[in-house]
């Protein structure tokens, strides 16, 4: 609608008034039902309306004569009324698209509760299956041991080749299985939030990866100072994962770096872990974040697949977000909020 | 046919362009005046009678409504009957919904006259018209 045809109602509202008041008929007094319409599509508010009607009334009186004020009044009353009768026709329209707002709206509530149900026995089931393959696979990687250590002299070299392989693969498994465990543990355990030295728990992952891979030589960059609001022992898990991710995705650059910090964004804090690795193709961005999603090989890089999941649930169970921004062969960048920025003033 | 009015019909108004509405309108005050209606019920009557007359004028070109007296039991009341040989409303239910339309508003057409009335009734299909019967009831809320 242009500027012109906005001010329509405005323009023409006196008027039409005058013209009713002079023929005082059915015709002359649609006018002030199209007028109500055409003022409810320029998005006039009964107030507004009100008080442009007040004016017109206003000048029409000051001219009448004193004896023809009341059959004015009375003649204008009328006219407003039809101005509004369209008003209260939307009214009654949203009110009942209100009412039946709230009805989705309970029905939906009704369906995530469902869902959470669902979830919820899902997330023990898991656990509990999990925490049952453990106990065979003890054996299967125990026993392969024994064979090796008590029954090395039976076995030629392939033999005890395979049983290597066996036990590689027992091992795996118990990685993924403690994973697993790990992610399902993040939506069983309740939140506790405190202030949490980030900066502290970077640099104690840091020197965990160093002393495990002492023969590496990654610079490390870990802002000073950084501090959230958050569940201590959740957002250790989290910069575990992240770290231990830079670190293992860098090992094959010559120069590696990793960083560590945070970037004031708006309200938002915005939590950083930056690396110079083998990136990954910015179409799977979205994808990374799902269990058992892997962009790389188990032979290029090892991993389970469920680190960035569960760093996901730990994120969003702080209601905040999580992203990741990369290139293949130009580096990762994970970031991510901790309180959902809704809640910002 | 008097479609369900008690006694005769009172009024035939072919609707076939915007100034016909004027004429609806008024013989719809008269009725309801004379029914017994309040003037709150009156002028949703009025409004009412508006849109489903607006409806022909923009939808079937030209159409006619009837207008009369309703009774049922000790009730008594304003029907009217709008019925035009227009292309149909092939999707009733959805034309029964609310949208946001040109107006800017919720509520006009078919589901707006709807709320303004006591009872509403609708037929039509895809190329034999539509007919629209509507009743405002004397003591009922407006």
């Amino acid at each position: 609608m242009s500027e012109g045809e906005r001010d329509f109602v405005e323009r023409s509202y006196a008027s039409a008034l005058e013209t009713y008041l002079e023929h005082g008929d059915e015709v002359t007094l649609s006018a002030a039902y199209e007028l109500g319409r055409r003022a409810l599509g320029e998005g006039r508010g009964l107030l507004d309306i009100a008080l442009m009607h007040e004016q017109a009334l206003d000048v029409l009186l000051l001219r009448a004569p004193k004896a023809d004020q009341p059959r004015v009044a009375a003649g204008a009353a009328a006219f407003f009324r039809e101005l509004l009768s369209p008003f209260e026709m939307t009214l009654r329209g949203y009110r009942a698209a209100n009412e039946e707002l709230a009805r989705v709206n309970d029905t939906l509530r009704q369906q995530k509760d469902a869902v959470e149900t669902v979830n919820r026995e899902l997330e023990s089931f898991s656990y509990s299956v999990s925490h049952d393959l453990r106990a065979p696979l003890r054996t299967i990687d125990g026993f392969s041991m024994a064979l090796l250590e008590d029954c090395a002299d039976k076995l030629d070299d392939l033999g005890r080749k395979y049983l290597g392989h066996v036990r590689d693969s027992a091992q795996h498994m118990a990685h993924l299985i403690d994973d697993l465990l790990s992610l399902a543990r993040v939506a069983r355990t309740e939140l506790h939030r405190t202030d949490v030295g980030l900066t502290a728990l970077a640099r104690r992952v840091i020197d965990r990866l160093r002393a495990g891979d002492p023969q590496r030589d990654v610079r490390v960059l870990i802002q000073e100072g950084v501090r959230a609001n958050g569940d201590a022992r959740l957002l250790a898990v989290v910069l575990d994962n992240l770290l231990g991710n830079a670190w293992k995705f860098t090992s094959k650059r010559g120069q590696a770096e990793i960083e560590f910090g945070c970037l004031k964004q708006g309200n938002e804090d915005v939590y950083f872990v930056r690396d110079n690795g083998a990136g990954f193709d910015m179409d799977y961005a979205a994808k990374m974040f799902g269990a058992f999603q892997r962009l790389h090989s188990t032979s290029e890089f090892e991993g389970t697949g469920i680190g960035l999941a569960t760093v996901q649930r730990i994120i969003h169970r702080h209601d905040g977000r999580v992203w990741a921004e990369g290139k293949v062969n130009g580096g990762a960048t994970f970031s991510f909020t901790l309180e959902g920025s809704r809640r910002k003033p | 046919m008097n479609c369900g009015f008690a006694g005769a019909v009172r009024a035939r108004i072919p609707v076939g362009n915007a100034s016909a509405i004027a004429v609806v309108r008024r013989h719809v005050r008269e009725l309801g005046r004379e029914a017994g209606l309040s003037d709150a019920a009156v002028a949703a009557l009025a409004t009412a009678a508006t849109e489903i007359a607006r409806n022909i004028v923009t939808h079937a070109g030209h159409g006619e409504v009837l207008l009369g007296m309703a009774v049922d039991g000790l009730r008594r009341g304003v029907m009217i009957v709008a019925r035009d040989d227009g292309p149909g409303i092939p999707d009733l239910a959805h034309a029964m919904k609310d949208g946001y339309t040109t107006t800017g508003g919720l509520g006009f057409g078919l589901p707006g006259a709807r709320r303004l009335v006591d009872d509403f009734e609708v037929a039509s299909s895809s190329g034999a018209g539509t007919t629209v019967r509507m009743t405002k009831w004397v003591s009922a809320e407006s």
